[in-house]
């Protein structure tokens, strides 16, 4: 019988290089999560996008925005109001006319400026990882 | 007699290596991912700037440079080119996205006057 156990420099060896590629292994699957959770965020943001922007096309198109710093679209039928709740952007209006809906999650800041509305959407993927994204839209109704 | 014999170093050179190229696929492959993402962003945002372009187109008002500026923004050597025929007019939005593809957008729209 030629079995034979390890030595202690084998095992010394396998537990360097052990110690070694898991930090490397753990990092690099660290990094693709991170990878992954952007890539999450800006298919999120680029959805949200797209529904603002037709939302608040129909909504310049039927008239009635109201000017200052809110945005509230102010006409005999189907007034509507975009209000931030919760870092939720909410279109608020009669039960008549398709009533409350959240339009977009983590939206940090929503206000009016020259022109058109800028969003910053926020989102912590980490504690130390911190992504903002700006979309502005113009308002102005031709 | 004992056949057994290690691992020789350019055998654990080739596994190493092929670990680390498989690593970088992976980790380049993933970049293309997230900019593939932001390339969704910009594709939305091109689309915001079409429709501004084509509702002006639709009631013959001029476009104001500073909200054209602030919207080309983030879109890499946006250019806009307009071509009308008859009464209808073919907005084409051409940037550049985050791998430096050559990209476009296109809308047609019945202008101001026009007959449909």
């Amino acid at each position: 019988m030629n079995q034979r156990g390890f030595t202690m420099v084998e095992l010394a060896i396998v537990v360097s290089i052990a110690a070694i590629l898991l930090p490397l292994v753990y990092s690099f699957a660290w990094h693709l999560e991170s990878q992954r959770a952007l890539v999450q965020w800006n298919l999120e943001v680029a959805d949200a996008t797209r529904s603002l922007n037709e939302e608040l096309r129909l909504d310049r198109r039927a008239g009635g925005l109201v000017a200052g710093p809110a945005l509230r679209f102010d006409r005999p039928t189907c007034p509507a109001e975009y209000l931030l709740v919760d870092q939720t952007l909410v279109r608020r209006a009669d039960a008549a006319c398709a009533g409350d809906r959240g339009l977009a999650r983590n939206v940090g800041s929503f206000e009016r400026v020259d022109g058109g509305v800028e969003l910053i959407f926020v989102r912590a993927l980490r504690p130390e990882q911190v992504h903002r994204t700006t979309i502005f839209l113009p308002l102005e109704a031709p | 007699m004992n056949s057994r014999r290690g691992y020789t170093l350019i055998e654990l050179m080739v596994f190493i290596a092929v670990l680390g190229i498989s690593a970088a696929a992976v980790g380049v492959a993933g970049t293309r991912l997230r900019q593939s993402s932001r390339a969704a962003i910009q594709q939305e945002q091109a689309q915001v700037l079409l429709d501004y372009h084509a509702e002006l187109v639709a009631t013959g008002q001029p476009p104001r440079q500073a909200l054209v500026d602030r919207l080309e923004a983030p879109l890499p050597q946006a250019a806009l080119r307009r071509e009308d025929l008859g009464a209808t007019s073919t907005l084409t939005l051409r940037w550049v996205d985050p791998m430096g593809r050559s990209m476009h957008r296109a809308l047609t729209v019945f202008r101001s006057g026009g007959s449909p």
